[in-house]
């Protein structure tokens, strides 16, 4: 579904990435691991396409299409959807007017009709029902006054609302106590299908507790230097990520 | 005697009268600026109620007041023993001036390398070299046509020039004392410059030895060089009967910093203007300050930052308790030019009421031509918190004492941006002063 | 990016439909002689048929406006207006005889009303809220008259007024707003044509919301409508006023008045949409907007709440106003001005405390994209007998593009120490963040500028009424196209 190909990316001039290969198949759970500065969140970000984060060189293609020069909202109408590592707040809009737009954008982007008034109503229901997430909140502003806990909850709620093929999770951990991951990680299960696939982006093994990926990176100086299964992030709880920081450093 | 009121054909005639005996009437471009500005006083003339700058201050007391024309040699005698110190011998740098008159014998000597500091009046008797480059035309002249007097009648003042890279510990206090004879005006014109990667402290204090009535109309130019830090301090405790005007213009350069306090008690009535000029990137200023008055007295405090280039940074916290009939005027001005992204400039203004007749005006303005900047400004005014009031009377304190109490506190928060631990305790005491001699 | 290029591209093609309003109905009118002068006065007059009363009051205005200077104060760059260029009075032919029922009205007139997307047949109506049209000079329907004095509301043009309540004119018109307050006011004085007048009686809670709907039509027209509305003791009035005009490449001059006078225990709600044509991307045409509103809350719990959306016209001028007289009275301004292109805005309020325990509340967001100028400009004073007077003020601006203004110009006076006012004032440029996390859910990036800027004007918008919200939540949007990329 996400093939990369020897990626090389700059943010402001610098060169971050340095020739990533990374290959995602339908209905697996990737993770990728490294320490900080090693070019975690720019991967989340240049995947997603955001300002300022250039690719240089190589490509990625997602099913089989190449969305290198894609706009980030033609890329969410294709799928990826990203959880930020600190959801922004939007004052004024209210979850529900946002998750319409959000909904009816990409709708609208793949063709399909835009949900009425009463379609959506019921489909946001379900998902908060599904989540366990108060009705309270869809009235709430986007994220503001939310406590970090709820905001990584929220980022959750609009990906089971948007229900996209690839989640790219950009340290959903961070700043989350165990309650709170525990949730969080639950919410992720729940979207796990045959259809869909998920890239963990984290400095800790402790999410992969609860999201147990099928196959997990390490990324180091803007490369990934091994591949394994769950049993690496256990190494890596154990050994840290000095083996691989030396020329990071 | 007849007493005339100080208008502007007043001024204009003080002007006709000294000329030929002011400082430098020999030096030709100094002549004729004297004149060129005369002229532009005389076309705007004293600022009016309809002077949008001047709209929350009259100047009508002042104009009322008959003023002899500056004094052109000043006889200068003071028993040393009555001046007063801000801060204790040896641990500052004092220079002193009486009646508007620079006293060499007064003045500490010894101060390090790199610092040259000469009364105006010395500097244009040896030809006023580099001095034509100092007193250049302002940026919107013809908005201050008091600093345009001055530039027509100044007599004295202080050029301080710092060179590149010269860190001075003590500070440099500066006395004006004046007061010495009644209806004397003083235009002193003062001259900062601070080289690149230089850092010094300036602490001036304005007071006085008697009730007399004096006009004090002061301008000082200010450049600070790259990477420079100046601290500009300023206690205006003078009578309240004096008159005190002045005008600060600072240039700020690339990673520079201007920082300035102000502690105004004194003074039937003060305007006390400050323009910064943030023209380089990663400059910065600090406009801090705490006015206090009570009786009929009228305290102006006008700010105006013009950032004109990326990534400046300004910082205003002013804080104002008024009694009696007192007056408080807050003008704060905050301009980001087309070109001057990743600006971010904050002001605050609080005044705090105590009694029926107190009055406080504020105009905080903010004008912004750049898109990518964060500016805020915020403006209150109250009295004191009765419900604090309570609470410390009911743990046994009298109302004054916990009146007292809280006002210190208010005012004690703006004193907190100061950065000299020992300025910082003089101010707190001068405030603890205030209070006990101002019960309101 | 080429998706920029693409959406400059996009909105260039939007361009005319960007004003939807800017189409020109033909229509056969009357009009006064070109210019100004004693016999445009006059001219005005007789058309109405007013009394002797009315004509005297408007010269004695027409002879003070000659001597009064141009108010210079508004961070405006204004070309000379030459008053002798704009007609000052227009009127549909078929108004000659004003139509007895909405059956006689033109149909073309009806035609205008429903392109505009609000149809003055009062079965089409919005259900609950009666309508003025004021097109060009002259009132051409009101809705729903008798319904309402059933109840003793009047509303009705205030030509009729004048000609049916004059002892109620006499007493209230120029009361708040004095004839020499400001030229543009004084301007209005002389040679106002319509506009609407409201009377709501004792104790009444006026049934429906009431409306009046603006359009200049006309080239080279000046608009000059007055708005009076009485709130007696114990009465209640939401009021709405919306406002378009042609796209024409000349400047049409905008200048009204309008006078709220709220007794005890009474309330006032003004809510504008306003929109009139705002010029070309170059600033070629569009209204200049000059409007003196003002309120005076007479009565001890009185309230007045002013909200504006201002998205249109080439050059507003506007500051709605309280006089906070009666004591425990409510001052309240709800303020959204959007400028986009070259236009300029200088828009806020005056607040003024005289009575015990006033309150006023100031909500001011000002949104300035392209080469616009955006400028609030307000007054909180607070008199020495005010005790306990409370002002709170939060004037925050977004700017949205590089090229634009936004500016804040509060003037606060207090002369009680028992006020407690407070004022605040942020400015900053739309998040970029924010916008990412919109486009990064799927949303376009200009339909995220609509949305963060609908979020950043909610707290203004919820106070407008239900009706108007939607159609104002549009305007957001639709003001701000362009602006981005």
């Amino acid at each position: 579904m996400l093939e990369i190909k020897n990626l090389h990316a700059e943010v402001d001039g610098k060169s971050i990435l340095k020739g990533i290969n990374l290959n995602i198949n339908k209905g697996e759970v990737h993770a990728i691991m490294g320490p900080n500065g090693s070019g975690k969140s720019t991967l989340a970000n240049v995947l997603a396409g955001r300002d300022d984060y250039d690719i240089t060189e190589g490509s990625v293609l997602f099913d089989g299409k190449d969305i290198s020069e894609l706009e980030p909202e033609e890329r969410a109408g294709e799928g990826i959807f990203l959880a930020f590592q600190y959801p922004v707040e939007i004052p004024g809009v209210t979850n529900t007017t946002f998750l319409k737009e959000a909904l009816n954008a990409q709708r609208k982007y793949r063709g399909e009709e835009e949900l009425g008034g009463m379609e959506f109503v019921k489909l946001i229901r379900s998902k908060t029902k599904e989540l366990g997430i108060k009705d309270d909140m869809l009235k709430r502003a986007v994220n503001v006054g939310f406590s970090g806990g709820e905001k990584k909850r929220n980022d959750i709620l609009q990906m089971a609302v948007l229900n996209p093929k690839l989640a790219v999770l950009d340290e959903t951990d961070s700043g989350l106590d165990i309650d709170a991951l525990k949730i969080v990680a639950e919410g992720v299960n729940k979207l796990r299908a045959e259809n869909n696939a998920i890239l963990v982006i984290t400095h800790y093994q402790r999410l992969l507790n609860y999201i147990v990926p099928d196959k997990v990176h390490v990324l180091a100086n803007g490369k990934i230097q091994r591949t394994g299964g769950k049993e690496l992030a256990l190494e890596l709880e154990e050994k840290g990520y000095a083996d691989y920081s030396g020329e990071a450093a | 005697m007849v007493t005339l009121a100080s208008d502007k054909e007043a001024f204009i005639a003080q002007y006709d009268q000294s000329k030929d005996h002011l400082p430098g009437s020999d030096i030709a471009w100094l002549a004729e600026l004297r004149a060129k500005n005369i002229a532009l006083f005389e076309e705007i003339g004293l600022p009016t109620g309809k002077t949008e700058l001047w709209k929350f201050t009259n100047l009508n007391p002042l104009k009322k007041q008959a003023f002899s024309s500056p004094s052109i040699k000043g006889k200068v005698s003071a028993n040393s023993n009555e001046l007063p110190r801000l801060l204790e011998e040896g641990s500052s740098y004092r220079l002193v001036f009486i009646d508007g008159h620079y006293s060499a014998d007064l003045s500490d000597d010894g101060l390090p390398s790199g610092v040259s500091l000469q009364s105006l009046s010395s500097v244009i008797t040896a030809g006023a070299t580099d001095l034509e480059a100092s007193i250049i035309p302002r940026e919107r002249e013809e908005e201050q046509p008091l600093v345009a007097l001055n530039t027509a009648l100044m007599s004295d003042g202080y050029v301080l020039k710092i060179a590149n890279d010269v860190s001075i510990d003590l500070p440099i206090e500066i006395l004006h004392f004046g007061g010495g004879k009644a209806e004397q005006s003083y235009h002193n014109r003062n001259v900062i410059s601070i080289g690149s990667g230089s850092k010094v402290t300036i602490i001036e204090n304005v007071t006085d030895r008697s009730d007399n009535v004096y006009f004090s109309n002061s301008a000082t130019e200010v450049f600070v060089g790259e990477n420079a830090t100046l601290h500009h301090y300023r206690i205006q405790a003078s009578n309240k009967t004096a008159f005190l005007v002045s005008s600060t213009e600072a240039v700020v350069n690339k990673g520079a910093s201007y920082d300035s306090f102000l502690l105004n008690t004194g003074a039937r009535l003060s305007r006390t203007e400050t323009n910064v000029s943030l023209v380089a990137e990663n400059s910065s200023c600090h406009l801090n300050g705490a006015y206090m008055g009570t009786d009929d007295q009228h305290c102006d405090i006008t700010t105006r930052v013009d950032h004109k280039s990326p990534h400046t940074t300004c910082d205003e916290v002013i804080k104002g308790v008024l009694g009696g009939k007192a007056r408080g005027v807050f003008q704060g001005k905050i301009i980001v030019h087309e070109l001057a992204q990743k600006t971010v400039g904050n002001q605050s203004h609080r005044a705090m009421l105590l009694s029926e007749r107190a009055e406080v005006d504020a105009k905080p303005e903010l004008e912004i031509f750049a898109d990518d900047v964060i500016c805020s400004h915020g403006c209150t005014s109250g009295q004191i918190d009765g419900e604090q009031l309570f609470y410390l009377r009911s743990r046994g304190l009298s109302s004054e004492q916990a009146q007292a109490l809280l006002v210190n506190a208010f005012l004690a928060d703006a004193v907190e941006a100061v950065q000299n631990d020992s300025l910082k305790d003089l101010l707190l005491v001068k405030i603890a002063d205030w209070l006990e001699q101002n019960p309101n | 990016m080429a998706a920029t290029q693409e959406t400059v591209e996009q909105v260039q093609n939007l361009e005319m439909d960007k004003y939807k309003y800017g189409f020109v109905t033909e229509i056969e009118t009357e009009k006064a002689p070109k210019g100004l002068s004693e016999d445009t006065v006059r001219f005005i007059s007789a058309k109405k048929n007013e009394p002797e009363w009315m004509l005297e009051w408007r010269l004695k205005a027409y002879r003070l406006w000659l001597t009064m200077p141009e108010p210079k104060w508004g961070k405006l760059d204004l070309p000379e207006i030459d008053y002798q260029d704009s007609y000052y009075y227009s009127s549909p032919k078929s108004m000659e005889d004003r139509p007895q029922s909405l059956d006689e009205v033109d149909p073309e007139l009806l035609r205008t009303y429903e392109k505009l997307g609000i149809p003055i047949k009062e079965q089409e109506v919005l259900a609950g809220v009666a309508v003025d049209y004021v097109f060009d000079s002259v009132s051409v329907a009101t809705t729903f008259r008798k319904q309402l004095l059933d109840v003793g509301v009047i509303f009705c043009p205030i030509s009729e007024a004048i000609q049916d309540y004059p002892e109620l004119v006499k007493k209230y018109m120029g009361s708040v707003v004095p004839q020499g307050d400001n030229k543009h006011a004084c301007l209005n004085s002389a040679v106002f044509t319509d506009g609407s007048f409201v009377y709501i009686p004792k104790g009444v809670r006026c049934p429906m919301e009431l409306s009046t709907y603006f359009r200049i039509n006309e080239l080279n027209t000046g608009q000059f409508e007055r708005t009076l509305i009485v709130a007696d003791e114990g009465s209640y009035v939401s009021y709405l006023e919306g406002c378009t005009a042609p796209q024409r490449d000349e400047n049409q001059l905008h200048a009204a008045v309008v006078e709220l006078i709220v007794m005890d225990d009474a309330e006032i709600k003004y809510s504008t949409v306003q929109n009139w044509y705002p010029g070309d991307e170059d600033g070629k045409g569009g209204i200049f907007n000059f409007v003196t509103k003002r309120g005076i809350c007479k009565g001890k719990n009185s309230k007045i709440s002013w909200t504006q959306v201002e998205t249109g016209s080439a050059i507003t001028w506007k500051y709605p106003s309280c006089i906070l007289q009666g004591d425990n009275s409510v001052g309240e301004f709800y303020s959204v001005a959007i400028t986009n292109g070259r236009q300029q805005a200088d828009t806020g309020t005056k607040m003024i405390h005289l009575g015990k325990n006033t309150t006023s509340r100031i909500i001011s967001k000002g949104i300035s994209a392209g080469k616009s100028q955006n400028t609030y400009r307000g007054l909180v004073r607070v008199a020495a007998k005010a005790d306990g007077a409370r002002n709170f003020t939060q004037c925050d601006s977004l700017l949205v593009g590089q090229t634009c203004g936004a500016h804040t110009v509060p003037y606060i006076e207090s002369k009680n120490r028992s006020a407690r006012l407070e004022h605040e004032a942020t400015t900053s440029k739309i998040s970029d963040d924010q916008l990412f996390y919109c486009r990064q859910r799927g949303i376009s990036e200009e339909d995220a500028v609509g949305l963060v800027v609908n979020g950043f004007c909610r707290e203004v918008l919820q106070e407008l009424p239900m009706e108007f919200a939607v159609e104002a939540q549009q305007l957001v949007k639709i003001s701000l196209e362009g602006s981005v990329g």
